[in-house]
């Protein structure tokens, strides 16, 4: 007689929830706990921090991405911090930069943002030059 | 499963209507948000702040008010009897409509929060974590009176229901300075909770996908065989593990992305069983069409098309070539417009058409433009995608260079995107005629519907 696998599988279920449900919560903990692999990011600046608030004031996210998460319209951010000067990017978040507006943002917003971004650019790398992409062209 | 005609299920109702407004008001957001990725000098005159979040969450909104609508149909139809507790139901919609304004009025009046996929006020996520709680309440006090072995479809709807409100409230842990003071755990914990906030709302919607096949093959099995079950199994954990292929290239523990790697590989089962499903299944005479049948082979392809896609992306080095780029977008919009949406409005035409099931020719053109569009739309984005990474990484361009190489597509994507919103909405005018077509009508008047009261129901022999 063939097994009702159906049958079967349902009622291994409670118990199989269960063991999921407490590695789901194991693997939560985890995630939370975890403050990721650079000793910087654990150590904000109160600056940074307020650039940090005056980031998702504006809504940058809209179109700016940060570890490529983010809008589509305008460049990541991660790392624009050791990729072009300083002047520059006070420049850009005064006066807006081609398709990005003028923000209209104080000088103490600018520079809150500049050390979000400062502070950012330590926390890591994007694209990352390891794991996956080792090798590819940066 | 005979189809009964229970008073309660008309509290279904106006989640449907909802859901549809809340689709068409999403869907013209995201058209306009999608313009200045195709003509940049636009962008100075649509605000990109409000007309982001508003798409995002409308479209999100259209899902969730659809499946309620869905679930308050067709779980008393599994249980064979009326929901227990109606005015809850009443409540329930009270507050998710109330979530809705406040959400829309705070989008209007430029009141964000800045986070991505979460920008509305909190006080509508209370609301809808409110709402929700009415919701498991009737929902397991129904599904108590469903005889075991229970189907998978019913597993599915009460971990996506029950996962949904609690990973929505981890969703605003980054209030606290434990993860806003820390950027890589705040992005590891805000993808997190993305990831599974869309498993948990796919958990539902799959389920329904099965129950829907179930009712319309007549055969109680595929609700309730191995197969069904491993499914249940394999989106129930890449709900919970899967996540973090979304930050891959964030800098946290190695083992989380390893195990989300390993985890989204598991999807492949998917995919083959249901390439071997196909090639197995005999040639068939072309039925009769029918809009619940039709809606739902679409939504079959698209998962076949999208799932290939997320599992190439899921690679590590291919995802490293394609984060962040407009192959992203596709997977999202491919899987939200393609999968889910297919299915609720296959499901939703289920109950609208109940005995009429085709449906007009209107409703049958509607699908044929909106797969022909969506496909367009798809295939744009990801060459937009890949056009954009070939600049990068082979070129070396840079952001503006990679956006000039990705520009025919976007356009493409713009135009296409413009034919699926007139397809969209095609199929939400035809939604909502039929919805209040409905109304009013007094019980016993669906012919082969047995018109019960709720006492009768409740000793109601299927």
């Amino acid at each position: 007689m063939s097994r009702d696998w159906g049958a079967i599988l349902e009622r291994t279920t409670p118990r199989v929830l269960g063991g999921l449900g407490a590695l789901f919560l194991c693997m939560t903990v985890f995630v939370h706990l975890d403050p990721g692999r650079s000793p910087a990011a654990r150590h904000p600046s109160p600056l940074a921090l307020a650039g940090r608030q005056q980031w998702m004031q504006h809504g940058c996210a809209t179109c700016h991405q940060v570890y490529g998460l983010g809008g589509y319209l305008g460049p990541d951010l991660t790392n624009v911090h050791s990729r072009r000067d300083e002047e520059f990017i006070r420049f850009v978040l005064t006066n807006g930069y081609g398709t990005m507006p003028r923000m209209k943002l104080s000088q103490q917003a600018v520079s809150e943002l500049m050390a979000y971004l400062a502070y950012l650019d330590t926390t890591g790398e994007y694209p990352p030059k390891h794991w996956p992409t080792e090798g590819l062209p940066n | 499963m005979k189809p009964l005609e229970l008073p309660s299920q008309r509290l279904a109702r106006p989640f449907l209507a909802s859901a549809a407004i809340a689709l068409l008001l999403g869907s013209m957001a995201g058209l306009l948000a999608a313009i200045p990725h195709a003509w940049p000098q636009t962008g100075v005159h649509l605000d990109l702040l409000k007309l982001r979040p508003l798409h995002t969450t409308f479209v999100i909104a259209w899902i969730f008010l659809a499946l309620q609508g869905a679930l308050l149909h067709f779980v008393p139809e599994v249980a064979r009897r009326d929901w227990p507790y109606p005015r809850l139901i009443k409540t329930q919609f009270g507050l998710m409509a109330a979530a809705g304004c406040l959400a829309l009025g705070a989008y209007l009046s430029g009141h964000m929060t800045g986070r991505e996929y979460m920008e509305f006020p909190i006080l509508v996520s209370v609301l809808i974590e409110a709402a929700w709680a009415l919701f498991l309440i009737n929902f397991f006090a129904l599904i108590r009176h469903v005889p075991r072995p229970w189907p998978a479809y019913i597993w599915m709807w009460a971990t996506g229901l029950v996962l949904f409100p609690l990973i929505l409230i981890e969703g605003h842990l980054y209030l606290l300075p434990f993860y806003g003071g820390n950027a890589i755990r705040d992005a590891a914990v805000q993808w997190k909770v993305g990831g599974s906030l869309v498993g948990s709302w796919n958990q539902v919607v799959y389920g329904l996908s099965l129950f829907l096949t179930e009712r319309l093959t007549g055969d109680r099995k595929v609700g309730s065989n191995a197969e069904a079950y491993l499914l249940f199994w394999l989106g129930l954990t890449n709900l919970m593990f899967n996540f973090a292929h979304h930050t891959y290239p964030l800098p946290q523990a190695l083992w989380i992305r390893e195990l989300a790697y390993a985890v989204s590989m598991t999807e492949w089962l998917v995919l083959i069983h249901i390439i071997v499903s196909r090639l197995r299944q005999s040639p068939q005479a072309v039925p009769k069409w029918e809009a619940a049948r039709a809606f739902l082979g679409s939504s079959a392809a698209w998962t076949g098309i999208n799932l290939l896609l997320a599992l190439l992306i899921s690679i590590p080095v291919l995802n490293g070539l394609t984060h962040g780029t407009y192959i992203t977008v596709a997977h999202s919009m491919g899987t939200t417009i393609g999968i889910n949406s297919m299915i609720l409005w296959a499901v939703g035409f289920a109950i609208l058409l109940e005995h009429q099931q085709q449906g007009s020719a209107w409703l049958r053109s509607s699908l044929i433009a909106l797969n022909g569009a969506l496909g367009v739309f798809f295939i744009s984005l990801v060459l937009a995608g890949m056009a954009s990474s070939f600049s990068h990484f082979r070129q070396g361009g840079d952001f503006y260079s990679q956006m000039a190489a990705a520009r025919p597509f976007l356009v493409a994507m713009v135009t296409s995107g413009g034919a699926l919103l007139v397809g969209i909405g095609l199929v939400g005018v035809l939604w909502l005629k039929y919805l209040f077509q409905q109304i009013p009508r007094p019980l016993g008047s669906v012919p082969g519907a047995p018109a019960l009261t709720m006492a009768d129901a409740r000793t109601h022999d299927s």
